[in-house]
């Protein structure tokens, strides 16, 4: 809710009565009232022309901010990746809200959005606790901005589009919104907790977002990635090995499965001891369960491994050879940031070529993340390896 | 009524006269006044405890501080103000001339002696009417102040908790120029629904943004009231030639600039087809007047005039004025159109608050283009070029 301190009070007073007022062809005001306090009547002017048939109950909004996106023309649309729903609502920030000399300013289908966000914003609907502002008289006219930081984005979604999902929740979606540099913001003081160094290297038009991978409900530490440790400028080889923590957590789980599924095997009759043992020692291995990720326990391959593969050449060549696959890379520049970080931090050089590793890896990771799928371990357990699935097969027999 | 005392105010040469008045008779010129500016400050809703107090003490026989009210009327004889029939001259004065009565300081406690006054006419406590309507209040008057004038001292009293903004103060003092055409130029009210369509009509509140920004030496005009803003005008204020009416001179100054760029452009307007590949977006405005005739290039044009008046490069509007009719291009006019049409949709791109950062933008232009000093003095195309490099290096 908003509560309001006048300056001659000593106490808040709660907005709770929010109305429109038309003026004009176009736009027109919202009144700022309070059950308890009548002579309060806070004008908020609203500039760009008003939908006011629109019923607020159909739309959700969401706070984030974006150290990259906060200018005013910074205003996008927000599709998820599944084709058949498209567009789920729009991202901008709330001062493209207060004006109308943007390039949305006469883009209806932004337009209705504005006004059911601006409404909700007023309602107190953005974030759970109070907004609390001050004004100087029970009369005044004041801005949105006044209310709110004018740089902080509002995620507006229309609840018809997300409707189509089987469920949605903006939470699940936090590091797709990452990999654009939107992060999310549960209050206000959220804003001051993120840096506004963090690099970008996208030309935004749209933000296309994915669902984390809900065989990661279970997994607090990733979410807790996105929410808090992302949001700082982290040094690129602390902000390497925070997201490498991921694949470790991912390779983690895989090696779980990987061992039920061994295990399983050896319950059989016929199986091999030397077999089993050979199993349990390549499942040692990180490089082999990087892998398994990759190869096994994806629903369809990730994007963005070439241009992954590319930046981690461009740091391994000059200790190494490059590398083709994307695991071998991958694995060759961890192993060269933990045993070797001395000789890459002998030069800046190398420190930036780790700033581009991370911006490819953080886009990779978020692929992984969403296409990620825990497989029946007894049955697939061989599925990266046909050749020992084969020698297993002609043991048996 | 009765006049108390005459004082000399040397600072913004006016008399200021402390006259009593009964409840009855101020009551009587109160209603009148507050009808007279639909500006004027509405009241200014409190928690219902504090104002009540208030008007219970006016019912109880409390005296309460002089109130301070402005005559703009100038012809005015002060020989005959001390003798024996000066109260009643007085008095007729002040009846004849009540169109022209501010109120400076007080309009909240004037508020509540009209309440106090309806309240008292449902109760029946004979000693509460007789408190009231015996007791008397005391007005300081400022006789033949100018505007400037009295914003000086709207600005040096207005230190109350919920004060006005220099802007708000400005809409009402000059709120009869709405009625009034300065020079061939007519200023529309946003009330009225209309939009300035034609050369020399002009948005009554664009003008008054130009003009505080000029007053406050600031493109960015909002509706703020905070104390040392205020404070900060005084100092700009003080500095004010006061037998020059600067309201007219900037209305003047930009209707001339309008009409000036019109003529130069020479008939220019936007060809989509040919320009349509540079620009990312909308197009900041179609013709010279589309492009000049904002908001923006108002308070950009008031915050130079300000700047290069206080940095000793500039006497002012009047000088500007004659400088006008000498603007001109130096090389082609749609390369130096479209450059500035190129400025401002980067502007649009990148600026974090658009508005503000085109104001920014027609700031250093006016800035460039009124300098004398600088070497894009009078050249439109240079000014639109240099004002984006100091623009860039100062955004």
């Amino acid at each position: 809710m908003l509560k309001v301190h006048v300056s001659d009070l000593t106490r808040l007073i709660n907005i709770d009565l929010v109305t429109f007022v038309p003026h004009g062809k176009r736009s027109g005001y919202f009144l700022l009232a309070s059950a308890t306090e009548r002579a309060l009547g806070l004008k908020v002017p609203y500039k760009l022309k008003a939908y006011a048939d629109y019923d607020e109950e159909e739309f959700d909004c969401d706070a984030f901010y974006s150290p990259v996106y906060f200018k005013e023309n910074n205003i996008f649309q927000v599709h998820v990746d599944d084709l058949s729903v498209g567009r789920v609502g729009w991202i901008f920030p709330v001062q493209s809200l207060v004006s109308d000399q943007h390039d949305f300013a006469e883009n209806h289908h932004f337009l209705r959005y504005a006004f059911v966000t601006f409404f909700k914003m007023l309602r107190g609907q953005l974030w759970a606790g109070d907004q609390v502002f001050a004004v100087a008289g029970f009369e005044d006219q004041i801005e949105l901005t006044d209310i709110y930081p004018s740089n902080l984005s509002v995620f507006s979604q229309s609840k018809g589009q997300t409707g189509k999902l089987p469920s949605f929740n903006p939470e699940d979606y936090l590091h797709s919104f990452y990999t654009y540099r939107f992060f999310w913001c549960g209050h206000a003081e959220d804003i001051s907790q993120i840096s506004s160094k963090i690099p970008a290297d996208k030309q935004l038009n749209t933000l296309t977002i994915s669902k984390m991978s809900e065989a990661l409900n279970d997994e607090p530490y990733i979410r807790s990635l996105f929410r808090t440790h992302f949001r700082l400028e982290n040094h690129p080889l602390v902000q390497f090995h925070l997201l490498y923590q991921i694949v470790e957590l991912m390779i983690n789980r895989i090696s779980g499965t990987e061992i039920k599924g061994i295990l399983d095997l050896a319950k059989t009759e016929s199986t091999n001891i030397q077999d089993i043992g050979f199993r349990l020692k390549r499942l040692s291995g990180e490089e082999y369960k990087i892998r398994l990720l990759f190869d096994d326990y994806l629903s369809k391959k990730p994007g963005h491994t070439a241009a992954l593969i590319s930046s981690c050449n461009d740091l391994i060549r000059h200790f190494d050879s490059e590398k083709r696959a994307v695991v071998d890379a991958l694995y060759r520049t961890r192993n060269l940031l933990v045993h070797n970080f001395h000789a890459v931090t002998s030069k800046d050089r190398n420190l930036n070529l780790v700033k581009a590793v991370n911006i490819d890896f953080e886009n990779l990771l978020a692929d992984i993340l969403s296409l990620y799928v825990e497989k029946n371990a007894a049955e697939e357990s061989f599925g990266s390896d046909p050749l020992a699935w084969l020698v297993y097969q002609v043991m048996n027999e | 009524m009765k006049v108390i005392s005459v004082l000399d105010d040397r600072r913004i040469k006016s008399k200021n006269i402390l006259v009593e008045f009964s409840i009855l008779e101020y009551l009587d010129i109160a209603k009148t006044l507050l009808k007279n500016n639909p500006f004027q400050r509405k009241r200014v809703k409190s928690s219902s405890t504090v104002y009540s107090l208030l008007r219970d003490d006016l019912k109880a026989g409390c005296v309460i501080p002089p109130l301070v009210l402005a005559i703009t009327e100038e012809n005015f004889d002060f020989e005959w103000i001390t003798d024996k029939q000066g109260d009643t001259r007085f008095e007729e004065f002040l009846s004849k001339n009540i169109q022209h009565v501010i109120i400076l300081d007080g309009l909240q406690r004037t508020y509540n002696i009209i309440d106090a006054d309806a309240e008292l006419a449902t109760e029946k406590d004979e000693s509460r009417n007789e408190n009231f309507y015996g007791n008397k209040v005391r007005c300081e008057i400022y006789v033949g102040i100018d505007k400037i004038g009295i914003l000086y001292r709207m600005l040096t009293l207005n230190t109350g908790q919920t004060p006005m903004s220099l802007r708000h103060q400005i809409e009402i003092l000059y709120s009869n120029y709405l009625d009034a055409q300065i020079d061939g130029i007519t200023l529309l009210r946003e009330i009225d629904d209309l939009k300035p369509e034609r050369l020399g009509e002009y948005s009554f509140r664009e003008i008054i943004e130009g003009f505080t920004s000029y007053l406050m030496r600031d493109y960015l005009t909002f509706d703020k009231s905070d104390i040392l803003s205020n404070i900060k005008s005084l100092e700009k204020l003080s500095t004010e030639n006061q037998s020059l009416d600067i309201f007219k001179e900037f209305t003047s100054c930009y209707h001339n600039l309008q009409a000036r760029l019109a003529e130069v452009c020479q008939g220019w307007s936007y060809n989509e087809v040919d320009s349509a590949s540079s620009l990312s977006g909308t197009v900041y405005g179609r013709d010279a007047n589309s492009i000049f005739n904002k908001s923006q290039s108002m308070t950009g044009l008031g915050s130079a005039v300000g700047f290069l008046k206080d940095e000793g490069l500039s006497n002012g509007f009047e000088v500007v004025i004659k400088d006008i009719p000498k603007i001109r291009f130096n090389g082609d006019i749609n390369s130096a159109l479209m450059n500035l049409l190129l400025k401002m949709d980067d502007i649009r791109n990148n600026a974090p608050k658009i508005g503000n950062a085109q104001r920014a933008y027609f700031f250093y232009f006016f800035r460039e283009l009124f300098n004398k000093e600088g070497d894009s003095y009078l050249i439109i195309d240079r000014a639109i070029e240099n004002a984006f490099k100091r623009y860039r290096q100062n955004a």
